[in-house]
């Protein structure tokens, strides 16, 4: 009885973080029809207004632009980014994780190397210096975080693989002389897909935060666009006189990797208690 | 165990080589690095002089072999601002960096594993549920965003503490906090669970029954053996804090290696940038076959299986 209380609280949990997630993402695609004014629309008789004033409930920037739209559309690209990174390096760091657990041998041990190669250099280090070779844009920023964080889901995937290749059933379908490709996609990926989904789940918050990191140092997204990120290294500048250009992008990073990273924990506790340890 | 330590030296120098081939080919990845060096409005003969001078019109397998040579000798070119040698800056840079990150790592680790342990005792109860939910706060919260609050709050608003630099004990508490935060943070959760793990095994009801005091059990006879996994994650926290020092020393003005890196990506000083990424993978590296070595002394199982192969 006190597991199908322990359940439901926690399934209420999902519920909740869930749905604060849901209303960001519904906040962020609607930010055109939502937000009270253009983002970039600059106005200076009303520069650095405080919150609470009249029209700007966040207040305004040193241009005088409305805080509480930019924070609104920044939402809309530090998801956007979030989502499409792990999409790109999720599809890539499996494919090269099934092949090189699947094949093994040189290909195996080539790969292997690679990875070790990505994780040995800090992440941030990383795609900053990508980010800093390749120019600062909108697309470079997506291939920087994808290049940067494959790895994990490579190595990953490689370890299950070479776990899952020992079962009969596998065996088996060896032996009927199946296709690779066919094993790999019909037989093994099912099996592996729920780690995939958890990690990708809480790498969808490490990129939020890591774009608005390489954002914040002048790298990605460039001003006048509203990235959370290149608000917050605006700001700074203002910090003495001006709070509120640095409390509230930084809340929205926090409110949306925060929620991000209780779905995933709680993702990671349903699907895959293995995990739960590493 | 000799066998075990030979094979991952060899290992980690393989990878270190494989880093300064990726090093070289970074700064090539945009096509012409002259173009990334030179500045925004240099003149064609400039550009010209620049990349005989450098060596960049040479074969691209040419370019590669000279540098590791020149590499392998600690020789990493001079710097394009200051016509010093790129390598002698960054290690310029290395005392202050890794004051900052065994500061941080000293601190993670005295937060975290006493309210892990605490955690694990107190598990489901009201103590255990605010560390859990200040622990996931602190994986959210981005760590320049953090540097920016502690400085607003602390320095802006109180006065109490510097907003940057180096100087003395003062300098490195808001640094050292905003920087081991995240890693804190990761360490007590592992340590919570490993605890939890352990508490439920015979041999601490044995530790109990045989009547020794409840903090000889937990601290003495648990811990010890939990250690494993907090060693692990601990390694892989420092990587962590190598790649936020970049940020947090940036925020503070800490003269680090991180700051070097972005000051130098600024002012397009790519010898220096390579040299200083260089050094944090080798670093980085180096860390991993520490922890993983004493790994495979905490760990018999471990030991067993590797060399045993």
């Amino acid at each position: 009885m006190k597991s199908f209380f322990e359940k439901i609280r926690r399934n209420c949990f999902l519920f909740f973080a869930g749905t604060v997630l849901l209303a960001i993402v519904f906040v962020a695609s609607a930010a055109p029809w939502i937000s009270p004014y253009d983002p970039t629309k600059a106005d200076l008789s009303l520069r650095l207004q405080p919150p609470l004033t009249k029209g700007h409930f966040f207040g305004t920037d040193q241009l005088g632009r409305d805080l509480l739209s930019r924070v609104i559309y920044g939402a809309r690209i530090s998801i956007f980014i979030g989502i499409i990174v792990v999409l790109i390096s999720g599809f890539f760091g499996t494919l090269i994780g099934l092949i090189s657990g699947f094949y093994g041998g040189l290909i195996d041990r080539i790969m292997m190397r690679f990875v070790d190669v990505q994780l040995s250099f800090p992440f941030i280090i990383l795609a900053l210096t990508i980010a800093a070779v390749l120019g600062p844009s909108f697309q470079n920023i997506i291939i920087t975080l994808a290049v940067s964080s494959w790895a994990i889901y490579a190595r990953l995937v490689r370890g299950e693989v070479l776990g899952l290749k020992e079962k009969q059933y596998i065996q088996a379908c060896l032996t009927i002389g199946l296709p690779d490709w066919r094993i790999s996609v019909m037989h093994i990926l099912p099996n592996i897909f729920q780690s995939v989904i958890v990690v990708a789940s809480l790498e969808v918050g490490r990129m939020i935060i890591g774009e608005a990191s390489i954002s914040f140092l002048g790298f990605g997204i460039q001003p006048p666009t509203p990235s959370w990120g290149s608000m917050l290294s605006e700001g700074r500048v203002y910090m003495t006189t001006a709070w509120w250009l640095t409390v509230f992008p930084g809340l929205g990073i926090v409110t949306l990797t925060l929620f991000i990273n209780l779905l995933g924990d709680k993702l990671r506790d349903i699907l895959d208690p293995k995990l739960r340890i590493n | 165990m000799k066998r075990f330590i030979l094979k991952r030296l060899l290992e980690t120098v393989i990878v270190i080589y494989l880093c300064l081939t990726a090093v070289f080919f970074m700064v090539r990845l945009s096509g012409d690095p002259v173009l990334l060096m030179v500045p925004v409005d240099a003149s064609q003969e400039f550009i010209t002089e620049f990349r005989h001078e450098m060596g960049f019109d040479d074969p691209l397998i040419v370019q590669y072999g000279k540098f590791v040579l020149a590499a392998v000798r600690g020789d990493f070119g001079k710097s394009v601002r200051q016509q010093v040698s790129a390598s002698k800056i960054v290690f310029e840079r290395i005392p202050a960096s890794l004051l900052l990150t065994i500061t941080s790592i000293l601190i993670s680790l005295i937060i975290a594993i006493p309210l892990g342990v605490y955690s694990a005792i107190e598990r489901g109860r009201p103590v255990d549920m605010i560390c859990t939910v200040s622990s996931v706060f602190a994986v959210s919260i981005p760590n320049f965003w953090l540097g920016l609050m502690l400085i607003l709050f602390f320095s802006v608003f109180l006065r109490w503490l510097p907003t940057g630099g180096m100087g003395g004990l003062k300098h490195l508490v808001l640094p050292s906090i905003t920087l081991g935060a995240y890693s804190a943070a990761r360490i007590m959760r592992i340590t919570r669970s490993s605890m939890i793990d352990m508490l439920n095994m015979d041999y601490v009801r044995t530790a109990r029954a045989k009547g020794l005091s409840e903090k000889k059990v937990i601290w003495k006879h648990a811990l010890k053996n939990a250690m494993v996994p907090i060693i692990t994650i601990t390694g892989l926290q420092i990587g962590v804090i190598f790649g936020g020092a970049l940020i947090t020393e940036t925020i503070f003005a800490w003269p680090g290696l991180g700051r070097l890196i972005v000051q130098s990506i600024s002012f397009r000083d790519y010898p220096i940038v390579q040299v200083s990424i260089f050094v944090t993978a080798v670093m980085f590296c180096l860390t991993n076959l520490v922890v993983d070595i004493l790994y495979a002394i905490t760990n018999p199982e471990i030991r067993y299986e590797k060399s045993g192969a």
